[in-house]
């Protein structure tokens, strides 16, 4: 099996965005663990999705081996069967069609060509046996400037191009009949081709099984995927190092149609590595949790939209009996509101011929406006149990975050609302549900939080982590809105994520994030307070007023 | 249609607003009819929307517009702090007590321009709302700082632009500011006539142009998943005008295009791998 769950592939992601933004191909990417000293990529055309599977490599040559593989993608034709063609003339019809697709690519994206030459540097110092032959031929096709003088490449040179350099054999059918022909001209020659010892040349063209049905009646090939299931291949995530625990999910969570199963298959946005610490060790294992960011699902807002309205309305006034409603009392250069009693010593200093106040404006917000906050949801799978009201608590939570959220904009803050659960250090799932530029009841951002479903385990730390690492703004602070303990499937000694999560508010503090949390339950477990910097984990019996609870949480009341 | 007003015109009473008048003629390829779309709005005095992507040629547009109509043009960059009084004017004190000076969308309407508000919805709500009254039959500023109600010069023309964004992500305009607009839509124009706006505004040769324009392309792609935005018209501009400093088409793609595009290292190792594919 050559794709190694363990393997990691550098640079996953920016091939991955490299081949869809130029390419428009999203095959998957694995990395090839083998101990082949020559290795070669392998293309899988077999499952629904193509799958890359890429040997360790310098990141030029990672990069050459995926552009040609995707010009393969793009302009290569379905499988042929091997029916009638010899080994000789199997090889011959690879390379032609590899020099086509390589020729279309570099007609649509010319730079390629500085891409690919490097790696093209056999001439006729390479000998006269066949595989050099080929790999002189592979240059000859490559280059048109390139003068290799052996009569047989120059004949073939001219059954590729036309004489106004265009491609002659453009489709399937004449290829095949050019490497039948030029099969011939191979044996007449006596040259001898030892199929098993070949490797395709250069080193990044990938070993062109993928141009070939799959055909009972002949021996096996060399090729180590022709032996794969198909199927193994299809359709995956991007993520081609994770180990696959199966997701947990609770019956009678208020959501089954969504299924754990379909939450694990959005598609990632983009992967990260975080560290954890090991209390047993006293040490970080670096790199240990995978963060997966994904699209959220979305669902209709509409019954989202009017339980929000009435429970805004209460909190708005409240909020005007609290902050007055009004621009601050501080003064300023500039501003909207002239500063009363600014005026009144401007006039008294005109008159008394002193130097007047520069400062005559009201400050438009109030003071310790402006701060980054972000509201981090535990959407793990005991959010799905009912709360008193008999509504799933991850209601009552998603609805306190959209209220606060709201409230705390209108002050001036920059606020966003994520949502982690966790499956195994593998699978920390995170989702944005509002980003800092939208409004809370927009209405993408309440179909998003109508369609955050319950599931997974609670791994505060490493969200957390996350959390921290990307802050869009001044001060920043974190209110983490859970149900419970830190938890997951992987991890069997209670202390051990707690432990974690208590560095990860260490580490946060030293970064400057602020982090609170909000326990909803009949008590804060003693752990999970001690966890937080003092004062900084509330805990609310019920969901009754949560998002004045997450107010409060945040303003230290 | 020849300029109303230019330089050198034989006007020696100087207008207030001589200082915002388009001078030589702003260059603009035309996409489709959207330069009769404005005469249209203008000889009805509509207020117009323009819609579409940054560095498309908006504001290329209105500038050739205020310069082919002979009008002042008075642009205010719409901001997220932009108070009422950075549009109406305020009340300064200097030595000698109090004294009101005009904002930018008073002296348009006082003295008769065309005032562009661009990105018309990074204001502040309660900033939008005081163009209504200036974009009905009513065409009035009231002032409400002076006790002074302004009517509009006959001159006087409103035009916003908007950037919709990606999936609705970006703010929206409220209906009722929204419906008071006749809008057009702009995009990024087709590949041919975008590599000829770079090869006439940069000075690039056509191959070089379509190089970019390919890049661009791909960069597109990416808008709304890993990059706000694909690359403008404007950056590939911004590159060929590198290009011709001397700068090696590559680094001034990375310089112009690919730095620029994203401050995320692994979206800019894909930023980057595009150039060196895209560009010969």
């Amino acid at each position: 099996m050559p794709a190694s769950p363990e393997a990691s592939l550098t640079g996953q992601r920016a091939l991955g965005i490299y081949l869809s933004a130029l390419w428009s191909v999203q095959p998957r990417l694995a990395a090839l663990a083998t101990q082949d000293e020559r290795p070669r990529a392998i293309l899988s055309r077999a499952g629904t999705r193509p799958v890359l599977h890429l040997p360790p490599a310098a990141a030029t040559l990672t990069r050459a081996r995926a552009a040609h593989a995707a010009a393969h993608l793009v302009w290569g034709g379905p499988p042929q069967p091997r029916a009638q063609l010899k080994p000789i003339q199997r090889v011959l019809l690879e390379t032609l069609e590899d020099a086509r697709v390589e020729w279309l690519a570099m007609q649509a994206l010319p730079g390629l060509r500085a891409l690919w030459a490097p790696f093209h540097v056999a001439d006729a110092s390479w000998g006269m046996g066949f595989d050099a032959l080929l790999v002189r031929l592979a240059h000859a096709l490559f280059d048109p400037r390139h003068e290799d003088g052996h009569a047989w490449i120059a004949r073939v040179r001219r059954m590729f191009f036309t004489p106004h350099g265009q491609l002659a054999l453009d489709t399937p059918q004449r290829l095949r009949e050019a490497a039948s022909l030029l099969g011939n001209d191979i044996g007449q020659m006596r040259l001898y081709f030892n199929p098993a010892g070949w490797r395709v040349e250069p080193a990044y063209r990938d070993d062109n099984h993928h141009l070939w049905s799959s055909d009972d009646s002949l021996p096996p090939s060399a090729s180590e995927l022709e032996r794969e299931d198909a199927d193994s291949h299809g359709g995956g995530e991007g993520d081609g190092t994770a180990e696959r625990p199966p997701p947990q999910a609770i019956a009678g969570a208020g959501h089954g149609d969504g299924g754990a199963a379909a939450l694990w298959a959005e598609a990632p946005l983009r992967t990260l590595k975080y560290p954890e610490w090991d209390r047993l060790i006293e040490r970080t294992r670096t790199d240990w949790c995978t963060v997966i960011e994904s699209r959220p699902l979305e669902a209709d807002g509409r019954a989202l939209k009017a339980r929000l309205a009435p429970a805004l309305r209460r909190l708005s006034r409240r909020d005007v009996r609290c902050h007055g409603g009004r621009p601050g009392s501080g003064r300023e250069r500039e501003g909207e509101v002239l500063h009363t009693d600014a005026l009144v010593e401007a006039g008294i200093a005109l008159r008394a011929r002193t130097r007047p106040p520069a400062r005559l404006y009201r400050a438009p917000r109030a003071a310790g406006a402006g701060r980054d906050l972000l509201l981090l949801i535990d959407a793990s799978a005991s959010t799905g149990h009912p709360c008193e009201d008999g509504r799933p608590l991850l209601d009552a939570l998603r609805e306190a975050a959209l209220l606060a959220a709201r409230v705390l904009e209108d002050e001036g803050h920059v606020v966003r609302i994520w949502a982690f659960a966790s499956d195994t250090r593998h699978r920390v799932r995170v989702q944005h549900l509002k980003a800092e530029r939208e409004n809370a009841l927009d209405v993408r951002v309440r179909a998003r939080a109508a369609g955050l479903r319950s599931h997974g385990s609670t791994r505060i730390g490493a969200a957390l982590r996350h959390a921290v690492a990307h802050p869009v703004g001044v001060r920043p602070a974190v209110l983490v809105l859970t149900d419970g303990e830190p938890h997951d499937i992987d991890v069997h000694d209670a202390r051990y994520l707690l432990e974690d999560l208590k560095q990860a508010v260490r580490e946060a503090r030293r970064a400057g994030t602020e982090v609170h949390c909000l326990h909803i339950g009949p008590a804060a477990p003693a752990g999970l307070r001690h966890a937080f910097d003092a004062g900084r984990c509330q805990a609310r019996a019920d969901t009754g007023r949560l998002g004045e609870a997450v107010l409060d949480s945040l303003r230290g009341r | 249609m020849k300029p109303l007003h230019t330089a050198g015109s034989g006007d020696t009473a100087a207008h207030p607003l001589d200082d915002w008048r388009i001078r030589d003629e702003p260059w603009y390829a035309p996409v489709g009819d959207e330069i009769a779309a404005f005469e249209a709005a203008h000889a009805r005095g509509l207020p117009l929307m323009l819609k579409g992507p940054t560095g498309c040629g908006k504001t290329r547009f209105i500038e050739h517009m205020a310069w082919k109509l002979g009008l002042p043009l008075i642009t205010v960059a719409c901001h997220e702090d932009l108070s009422a009084g950075d549009l109406i004017g305020r009340f300064l004190l200097d030595g000698h007590g109090t004294r009101w000076q005009d904002g930018p969308l008073t002296r348009a309407v006082r003295h008769g321009a065309i005032c562009y508000l661009d990105e018309l919805v990074e204001a502040r709500a309660d900033t939008t709302v005081l163009i209504h009254p200036l974009t009905d039959a009513r065409r009035q500023l009231p002032l409400a700082a002076t006790g002074e109600l302004l009517h509009a010069h006959p001159d006087f023309r409103l035009v916003v632009s908007y950037n919709p964004g990606y999936h609705g992500v970006h703010k929206t305009l409220k209906a009722s500011t929204r419906q008071r607009f006749t809008a057009l839509e702009f995009g990024y124009p087709d590949a041919a006539r975008e590599a000829a706006i770079v090869t006439h505004e940069s000075g690039v040769d056509a191959a070089l142009a379509q190089q970019l324009v390919g890049l661009a392309e791909g960069t597109r792609r990416l808008a709304g998943e890993e990059l706000d935005e694909g690359a403008s018209t404007r950056m590939l501009i911004h590159a060929g005008l590198l290009i011709a400093e001397g700068l090696t088409p590559r680094t001034a793609c990375r310089q112009a295009i690919a730095v620029p595009l994203s401050d995320d290292a692994e979206v800019g190792q894909a930023l980057a791998a595009m150039v060196d594919a895209c560009i010969a």
